[in-house]
């Protein structure tokens, strides 16, 4: 009992072991920043990552997504189902932000979407990243979401605005694209 | 178009390099930086009591609450005092009064 009131006034401290669920309690009881500090050291690599490969590898914009992902999850930190993974819930919405970003700059038409320039193709062989991140953004989108990130072809059209046959078609097409691209020049144009 | 007609999956030499891709990127410190800003402008994280002055408060209030409430008890305590010094009590009173009314006094002499 005395025990637990000494630890009550005492401030709570977190590190790399506390669990999600601890650190989002806190944020939500006492806007602790020290737990906010952990949570985002934990999870914005990865999320970062998802918003740089949707956005075409463009940092500023990726960073800026990223943060507009923390001020959405922290102002709807309920809505995380605490037996769902917090990192794969704070992806989603960076995925979310990055593709908003990516409609509002008409950057992303999956339906039409779909050429390479000339500059693209001039370069022989590519590794996969960079074929990735060098397609179309609609193509690029579907790709990026679907097998990297792992959502349904439902999910993405929910996402995108899209049909799920619609999705499938774009990474279909995609995947064809990132194929082209990684094979020699030659193979590649025929 | 169906597109599921066509086999069109990653072969597992593509899944396995597809695999390698780094799923992290190192943010930069300013990132960091200014988002806690924002979240600080915002009311969302920071600047609220914490736990130990959240205590530190309660206690406090309790001792403001008890101090207020003995104030009041001695107040109350120290006027009814006051009230009995100078009016007597009702049953005090009423015993005045009947033995002031009822009883009447005689006096008897007796003459030898």
């Amino acid at each position: 009992m005395l025990g637990q009131a000494t630890v009550g006034c005492m401030r709570e401290s977190f590190n790399a072991s506390t669990p999600d669920r601890a650190l989002v309690r806190a944020i939500q009881r006492d806007r602790s920043e020290d737990a906010f500090s952990v949570l985002y050291d934990r999870h914005t690599p990865r999320a970062l990552q998802t918003a740089w490969r949707l956005l075409g590898a463009r940092g500023d914009d990726a960073e800026d997504a990223v943060q507009e992902a923390w001020m959405r999850a922290v102002q709807s930190l309920h809505a995380w189902n605490e037996d769902a993974s917090f990192g794969a819930w704070l992806r989603s919405i960076a995925a979310h932000v990055a593709i908003d970003a990516l409609r509002r700059t008409s950057r992303l038409d999956p339906e039409t979407d779909g050429a390479w320039s000339d500059e693209e193709w001039a370069s022989d062989r590519l590794d996969l990243e960079t074929a990735i991140v060098a397609l179309p953004a609609g193509y690029r989108a579907v790709l990026v979401l679907h097998d990297v990130e792992g959502f349904t072809h439902e999910e993405i059209g929910a996402r995108l605005g899209i049909t799920a046959g619609t999705s499938k078609g774009q990474l279909f097409k995609a995947r064809r694209a990132v194929r082209a691209r990684l094979a020699p020049k030659t193979e590649g144009r025929t | 178009m169906d597109y599921d007609q066509f086999d069109n999956e990653w072969t597992p030499e593509e899944l396995a390099q597809l695999r390698t891709l780094d799923s992290e990127r190192a943010p930069t410190a300013a990132l960091k930086a200014r988002t806690v800003r924002l979240l600080r402008a915002r009311h969302l994280i920071g600047a609220r009591w914490s736990p130990g002055l959240r205590s530190v408060l309660a206690l406090a209030a309790a001792s403001v609450v008890f101090v207020a409430g003995t104030a009041v008890g001695y107040a109350a305590g120290a006027r009814r005092a006051t009230l009995r010094a100078v009016v007597p009590p009702p049953a005090a009173l009423a015993k005045a009064d009947s033995s002031a009314t009822q009883r009447q006094q005689t006096r008897q002499v007796i003459w030898f």
